[in-house]
C-alpha cells in the first residue's frame, strides 16, 4: 500500500491528475471530517476540504517524503485556522452557533440495525453534545483530541501534523479531555460509577 | 432518582496527564507502576480516571460523517501546477535582487560622495576670493606641482584632512609648509594652505594617474581654479532616493514572498 501511494504521489508530481485524484479518494473522508469537527459547520468543512485538495495538487513539489496523510492534514488545519481566524474578524457568526446546526451533525445518521429508539436518541443526543463540547474548546485543544480520540493518530503524527512538540501535544490532549469530560458531566452524559462517591 | 451535582474533582495538570498518558499506554514502567498504586489508593483518582476513559470512548465511537461530495479534481479545470520557476517566484527574485543592488549602489555612493566633496568645496570657496589672491595660489600651485609628481599621496590628504581628520599628516604638512615658503604672499590661512593642496590634488591626481604635465600647466592660472570648480560633477541619481528605492524593493520582495508562502 505504501509502495502503491508512493507511485501514485510520483505521478501526480509529474503532472498526472488521475494520479492525485487517487490520493484524494484515499484522504477525502478523512480530511472532510478532520474539516468538519474543527469548523463545525459541513459547508465551510466542505469548501476547506476542496481547497486542501487544491493546494496539495497546487503545492506538491513540496512533499518530501514521510507521511503524505501527515502533510495532507498539515494543510487541512492550516485552512482550518484561516477560516478560524477570518470568523474572529466577523463575530456575527458564532463558533457556538456553528456547533448546534439543525441536526448538529446526525440528522443524517441513521440507526443502526436491532438499535432501540431510545438508543438513537441517547446517541444523537450524544454527539450533539460532543459536537458542543469541541466548539467550546480551544482550537489547539479541539484539534489534538480531533486527532487523537476521533481519527486514532499517534502522538507523533499529530506532533508532525500540528507542528508542535510531544508534550505540548500531550498537555494540549489532557486539558482538552479534562474539559470534555466536565462538559459531559454536566449534562450527565457519562456512565461515571463514582459520581456520588464521598471520598 | 439522585438529584445531587456530579463533582468536580480539580486534578493538577500533572495527575491529568499522566491519566491521560495511561489511556493511551503512553506511560513508562516505573510511572505507570506508581500511578495504578495511586489508583488503588485514591478513590478520586479512579473516579477521574473513569471519567476521562469514558469521554475518549464517546469520542472514538462518534460515527464520521459522510461525504457531501467527491472533492476529486476536474482534469480541465485543475490548477495549474507551482513551478520552481514561476513568475511570482522570479519577480520576488528579481525585485530583492534589483534593491540589494540598489542599496549597495547608493551606499558606495554616499562613502565615495563624503570625501569628493570636500575637495570640490575647497577649491570652489577659493575660487570665489578677491582676484588678488589668485596670484599666490598660481605662484603655490606652480610651486606644488613639480613636488605633486612625489607627493601626490600626502597633498591629497592634506586636502582632505581638514574635512575628516584621518589622513596621516605629517608629510603633508611638511609639503605644505615648503610650498608655503617657496612663495612670497602666502597667508597660512587653512584656505589657502587648502588651495595648495586642493589645486595640487587634481595635478597629483594626474600625475598619479599619469597624464602628461601639459595638463599641469593648466592649473596654473585662475581660470584653472574656476575649470576645476567647474569640472562638472557626473550628474548622479540622488544616493538618498536611490538606497530609498532600494530598500522598498527589498521590502516588497520579502514581503511578497512570506505572503506567497503562506497562502499556498
Amino acid at each position: 500500500m505504501a509502495n502503491e501511494e508512493q507511485h501514485l504521489i510520483e505521478s501526480a508530481q509529474r503532472g498526472d491528475v488521475d494520479s492525485f485524484n487517487q490520493l484524494v479518494r484515499l484522504y477525502e473522508m478523512r480530511v472532510y471530517n478532520v474539516c468538519y469537527r474543527m469548523l463545525g459547520d459541513p459547508d465551510a468543512a466542505a469548501d476547506t476540504a476542496q481547497d486542501t485538495f487544491i493546494s496539495a495538487y497546487r503545492n506538491l513539489d513540496r512533499f518530501r517524503g514521510g507521511m503524505f496523510r501527515s502533510w495532507l492534514l498539515r494543510i487541512a488545519t492550516n485552512a482550518c485556522y484561516d477560516v478560524l481566524r477570518a470568523r474572529k474578524r466577523r463575530p456575527s457568526t458564532s463558533l457556538q452557533a456553528l456547533g448546534t446546526t439543525d441536526d448538529d451533525g446526525v440528522g443524517f445518521d441513521l440507526p443502526d440495525q436491532g438499535e432501540r429508539p431510545d438508543e438513537v436518541a441517547l446517541r444523537h443526543e450524544l454527539a450533539a453534545a460532543i459536537t458542543r463540547g469541541l466548539a467550546d474548546l480551544p482550537e489547539d485543544q479541539r484539534l489534538v483530541i480531533i486527532l487523537s480520540d476521533i481519527q486514532g493518530m499517534a502522538y507523533e503524527e499529530i506532533s508532525a501534523v500540528t507542528g508542535a512538540n510531544l508534550g505540548t501535544v500531550k498537555s494540549r490532549l489532557s486539558r482538552g479531555r479534562a474539559r470534555l469530560r466536565d462538559i459531559l458531566r454536566a449534562g450527565e452524559l457519562l456512565p461515571s460509577t463514582f459520581r456520588h462517591d464521598g471520598g | 432518582m439522585n438529584t445531587s451535582q456530579p463533582q468536580m474533582y480539580n486534578l493538577p495538570d500533572s495527575d491529568l496527564e499522566l491519566l491521560s498518558g495511561y489511556i493511551d499506554n503512553r506511560l513508562g514502567g516505573s510511572e505507570q507502576a506508581t500511578l495504578e498504586r495511586r489508583l488503588g489508593a485514591e478513590p478520586r483518582l479512579r473516579a477521574e480516571l473513569e471519567d476521562l476513559r469514558a469521554t475518549t470512548t464517546l469520542l472514538r465511537e462518534l460515527d464520521p460523517l459522510p461525504l457531501p461530495r467527491s472533492f476529486t479534481l476536474d482534469r480541465a479545470t485543475a490548477p495549474r501546477r507551482r513551478s520552481f520557476l514561476s513568475l511570482a517566484w522570479v519577480m520576488q527574485l528579481g525585485g530583492g535582487l534589483a534593491g540589494l543592488a540598489l542599496v549597495l549602489m547608493a551606499s558606495l555612493q554616499m562613502l565615495s560622495g563624503m570625501a569628493a566633496p570636500s575637495a570640490a568645496m575647497i577649491v570652489s570657496t577659493e575660487a570665489t576670493q578677491a582676484p588678488a589672491a589668485t596670484q599666490a595660489p598660481t605662484m603655490m600651485v606652480a610651486a606644488a606641482a613639480p613636488m605633486a609628481a612625489a607627493t601626490a599621496a600626502p597633498l591629497v590628504a592634506a586636502a582632505v584632512a581638514p574635512a575628516n581628520t584621518s589622513a596621516p599628516m605629517s608629510d603633508a604638512a611638511r609639503q605644505a609648509g615648503s610650498a608655503r615658503e617657496s612663495t612670497t604672499n602666502v597667508n597660512s590661512s587653512p584656505g589657502e594652505l587648502g588651495v595648495t593642496a586642493g589645486a595640487a590634488a587634481p595635478s597629483a591626481n594626474i600625475a598619479a594617474g599619469g597624464s602628461s604635465s601639459p595638463d599641469t600647466q593648466s592649473l596654473a592660472t585662475p581660470a584653472s581654479l574656476v575649470a576645476i570648480k567647474d569640472v562638472p560633477q557626473r550628474a548622479e541619481f540622488p544616493a538618498g532616493l536611490s538606497l530609498g528605492l532600494g530598500v522598498v524593493l527589498l521590502i516588497l520582495a520579502i514581503g511578497s514572498f512570506f505572503f506567497t508562502r503562506s497562502h499556498r
